[in-house]
């Protein structure tokens, strides 16, 4: 894990969460783990791949991904709906993009998939066993956490 | 693929909406009719864009760089072959310069990064309409 990265990740992270909550964001305890031991709940999956290969994940409960839904769409999801994962996604996308943006900026030359709604299935076929660096960060439709697996190539 | 108009009053543009995401061509759809555009069609790939571009001639279209199947660049690169004074706005996320770049090297217009800032997209939109 390229631990360089932690604090464009989080400074990106923040920013936009800043954006689309319109409140200040309180960053949780950073974590390393292994994927296996991570429960993903909703989780919207990126892989990353250039100068810099590996992958990212934003994760939160479905109670979360209901709340941050609905704010962003500006009306009331009674459930987590196509909408609403594709709503979640879309918040992963601008995070994610403004994290890699910051590392461009940074010199590292690399780019980043389109957000796919995945299962925790799915993601450890993808990832594999691997330690992932974990930013919880809490807002006020609940935590969200951005999970990182880089490696320089 | 969808082909439809707001609901909203008439406008001074027509706009093809342009995105995989759902919540991205809502987005988009709610400045356009800020600024007194109407949407006249809404794609979620870049097949689609080509499709009802054909169709509806808008007087603008809001692209997304990052799509399944056909991506924004290649999408533009079709709409500009089909019409060479198209007027493509590229949306896209940071992380994605190089594409962007690109797609104004191919003759895109402007480019709008997500989360949209409302008030300065629609600046970005009115200026291309209106061809400053």
């Amino acid at each position: 894990m390229r631990y360089d990265f932690i604090s464009p990740i989080v400074k990106a992270a923040e920013k936009v969460l800043d954006s689309v909550t319109q409140e200040d964001i309180v960053k949780g305890e950073y974590a390393l783990k292994r994927s296996g031991e991570i429960d993903y709940g909703v989780a919207i999956y990126f892989k990353v791949s250039g100068e810099v290969d590996g992958n990212m994940i934003l994760n939160m409960d479905s109670a979360t991904a209901l709340k941050i839904g609905s704010l962003m769409l500006g009306e009331h999801l009674e459930e987590v709906t196509t909408l609403g994962l594709d709503t979640v996604a879309e918040l992963g996308n601008m995070i994610v993009g403004n994290v890699i943006s910051e590392l461009n900026d940074s010199g590292v030359d690399m780019e980043f998939s389109p957000p796919l709604v995945a299962t925790r299935e799915y993601i450890l076929r993808k990832t594999g066993e691997v330690e992932v660096f974990q930013v919880p960060l809490f807002t006020s439709a609940g935590e969200i956490t951005l999970n990182a697996a880089l490696s320089t190539n | 693929m969808e082909n439809m108009a707001t609901s909203g009053p008439a406008g001074t543009f027509s706009c093809l909406i342009v995105d995989d995401s759902k919540f991205a061509r809502l987005n988009a759809a709610k400045t356009v009719a800020r600024i007194g555009g109407r949407v006249v069609g809404e794609a979620s790939n870049g097949r689609e864009a080509l499709g009802l571009y054909r169709d509806l001639g808008p007087d603008l279209v809001l692209l997304d760089i990052t799509m399944p199947e056909v991506d924004g660049v290649q999408a533009l690169r079709e709409i500009l072959k089909e019409d060479g004074e198209a007027k493509v706005i590229i949306v896209s996320s940071l992380g994605h310069k190089e594409m962007v770049w690109r797609a104004i090297g191919l003759g895109a217009k402007h480019f709008i990064t997500k989360p949209f800032n409302p008030d300065h997209a629609g600046t970005v939109i009115r200026s291309v309409v209106e061809g400053e």
